[in-house]
């Protein structure tokens, strides 16, 4: 899984990326910086929770991927089943280069973590 | 005759009549003579016969009979129903599988159509037809919870099925739901909606977006309803005094952003709410009720709000989720916070860049 992680972090305005469980543990981190990947992990659960309760109100099936984007940087997070893949992205990005990769990268974590 | 099916027909008459003074076309020759017949109206189907062999005279009408041939004494629904099955067997569709129930219905087995119909539904699950043969059974046996369950999964699935809409706004006005009633009412009402089940409408085309603040200068305004088409029944026009006495106005400013992100290519709904929580302005799909999008967008905005600052993400700008079916997008004005639903041909993860400066310009 780190392979997966490396190759996501080669595409450039990515800072790292991560594999947490959806109860907020982190799996494996691959950060450029001194991120605490930890602590994401923990905040990020608390979303998972309150999309877990919105998502039936909200009809729109389970969830595939959510971001947060503040103005000094973005976050998304991908379903990979049992995991959630975690990405840091600059601002500066254009999700539309690299997402079809992003993606892949998803659902190879979620084969790997399946089997 | 019950009051839906006859409402159903006299809309459905209404609208060939006006497809036939605009453009007389042959189609619309033959679905209106057994229409006009099924209402009694005898005179009306022979002079439309005569006036469709003036235009058409090749056009062969002998074979629509002055009465179903199901009520002919000498009926023979054996071999009609066989019939049916080899030609079901041969060439499946949902209409036939409609055709094999009603026969079914009306020569009393109603277990084998409701066979038919769970037959019809397992093998076009996302046609609508089928839970409308369904609902019409639970109808038939005074089930009224079950009915407006397969109503409403059949109005999901055709959002022009005038009959699904009336049964199931009937349904909320007796429960009650007079914000469900109200959506209801509101989509028979919409301009150049067709009202027929037995021909799927074709999708209007979906708006280009516009950026930018020309945005609110060329958002078309919101379709205005037409109280007369109301009082073709007493008790819609009930329902929807009902339904508009609930509630209070709408802030103008408000009601305009939500005319304006209804621009946006694939929105299915918008809600907007202040920082408390409370809704400004909103327009959903009748399948959801306002206060769950509005708790849901409350309680969303909130955690992605609270984590982002915990996140180092700096001052929280907006949120997307994407889901199976459709997503989510979260924007914070200055002034209140917007939550906008989208089917699932909207990207999200693709497109959220571009929403977000939609809605930033829109707000400045």
């Amino acid at each position: 899984m780190r392979d997966t992680l490396s190759l996501i972090n080669g595409f450039r305005g990515i800072r790292g990326s991560m594999i947490m469980s959806k109860d907020g543990f982190l799996i494996v981190a691959d950060v450029k910086d001194r991120t605490d990947v930890e602590s994401i992990a923990a905040y990020a659960s608390a979303i998972i929770i309150e999309i877990n309760r919105a998502w039936p109100k909200l009809n729109i099936g389970e969830f595939k991927m959510f971001s947060v984007t503040g103005d000094e940087g973005r976050i998304i997070f991908y379903n990979t089943g049992r995991a959630v893949l975690v990405v840091f992205l600059d601002l500066s990005v254009k999700m539309t280069i690299f997402e079809d990769e992003l993606r892949s990268a998803a659902r190879e974590i979620e084969r790997k973590i399946k089997f | 005759m019950n009051y839906l099916r006859r409402f159903y027909l006299e809309r459905e008459i209404k609208r060939l009549e006006e497809r036939i003074s605009a453009s007389p076309q042959p189609n619309d020759f033959i679905k209106i003579l057994p229409l006009y017949i099924e209402l009694g109206e005898i005179p009306k189907a022979e002079e439309m016969k005569r006036r469709a062999r003036q235009l058409y005279p090749a056009l062969d009408l002998s074979r629509i009979p002055l009465d179903k041939p199901e009520k002919a004494p000498d009926f023979d629904f054996s071999k009609e129903i066989e019939d049916v099955r080899m030609e079901l067997a041969a060439n499946p569709s949902p209409w036939l599988y409609g055709r094999l129930a009603r026969l079914y219905l009306d020569s009393g087995a109603v277990e084998k159509a409701e066979e038919t119909a769970k037959d019809a539904l397992n093998l076009f699950p996302s046609h609508p037809y089928p839970y409308v043969l369904l609902a019409e059974i639970a109808v038939m046996r005074n089930d009224r919870q079950s009915a407006a369950k397969f109503f409403d999964l059949a109005v999901r699935y055709d959002s022009s099925s005038a009959v699904s809409i009336v049964h199931l706004a009937e349904y909320y006005q007796e429960v009650r739901d007079f914000d469900r009633t109200r959506k209801l009412l509101e989509m028979l009402l919409l301009p150049h909606r067709s009202v027929s089940v037995s021909e799927p409408p074709k999708a209007p085309p979906a708006p280009q977006d516009i950026t930018g603040p020309a945005a609110r200068d060329t958002a078309p305004a919101p379709p205005a309803a037409e109280p007369k088409k109301l009082r073709e029944s007493g008790r819609l026009e009930s329902a929807l005094d009902h339904a508009l006495s609930e509630g209070g106005p709408e802030d103008p400013r408000y009601v305009s952003y939500v005319t304006s992100l209804k621009t946006l290519s694939f929105l299915q709904g918008v809600v907007i709410i202040d920082k408390e929580g409370k809704v400004l302005a909103s327009d959903l799909p009748y399948a959801l009720s306002e206060d769950d999008v509005r708790s849901a967008l409350n309680n969303l905005w909130l955690t992605s709000m609270t984590q982002a600052k915990q996140m180092m993400l700096g001052s929280y700008r907006y949120s997307a989720f994407e889901g199976e079916s459709g997503g989510f997008f979260i924007f914070q004005a200055p002034e209140c916070v917007v939550g906008l639903l989208f089917d699932k041909r909207r990207r999200l993860d693709r497109e959220q860049q571009e929403i977000f400066e939609f809605c930033r310009q829109l707000f400045s």
